[in-house]
């Protein structure tokens, strides 16, 4: 009898919340609906779940042999530890940050750069995580 | 447009942005669990 792989789960149901839980989080902080001082639970958040999670959910998605998850969910979880770090190292003074000019805005920029490179490849996928409404620049429907 | 004004647009921003993560994780969730479509995610291109 030959062997039948077992199926696969999907792992962007769990990158997905992942990312979305952690950012709905900081977000609401930026926004102002929750005090500033939030940030301090947003931080350890963003290492213990939408760091750690999309890692492991981009390491599943190479598994499976999807190139986009692998890279979208392996940098945002990175994202989240670099972002983490800055904010834990930063305020415990372990890192320097007063020099640092517009390099922390650069970065920023620069992560932003990795989003139209993923909107470029996201053709294939579903409506909700895929194509842009027709009304966008790009959309199509 | 000031920059806390500009602050607090890219949190609704977030918000919304990882609102529709959310949403696409619970479909996925759902859809797998019932074997059927209960959340839709739209068609494949």
């Amino acid at each position: 009898m030959p062997d039948t792989p077992a199926p696969a789960a999907n792992p962007a149901a769990l990158g997905l919340v992942g990312f979305g839980l952690t950012t709905v989080l900081l977000s609401l902080t930026n926004a102002g609906v929750l005090p500033a001082g939030g940030e301090a639970v947003v931080m350890p958040m963003a290492l213990a779940y939408g760091g750690l999670i999309q890692i492991i959910a981009g390491l599943l998605e190479f598994r499976l042999g999807n190139t986009f998850g692998m890279t979208a969910f392996l940098s945002y979880g990175a994202f989240w530890w670099w972002f983490a770090l800055l904010g834990i190292l930063g305020k415990l003074g372990l890192i320097d940050l007063s020099g640092a000019g517009p390099t922390v805005g650069v970065a920023l920029i620069l992560w932003g750069v990795l989003l139209p490179h993923l909107l470029a490849a996201v053709r294939g996928l579903h409506d909700v995580v895929g194509h842009p409404p027709a009304s966008w620049p790009g959309g199509r429907r | 447009m000031k920059a806390p004004a500009l602050h607090q647009a890219g949190g609704y921003l977030g918000v919304v942005c990882g609102a529709l993560a959310m949403y696409g994780s619970f479909a996925i969730t759902a859809n797998s669990v019932f074997g059927r479509v209960v959340a839709p995610l739209g068609s494949r291109s």
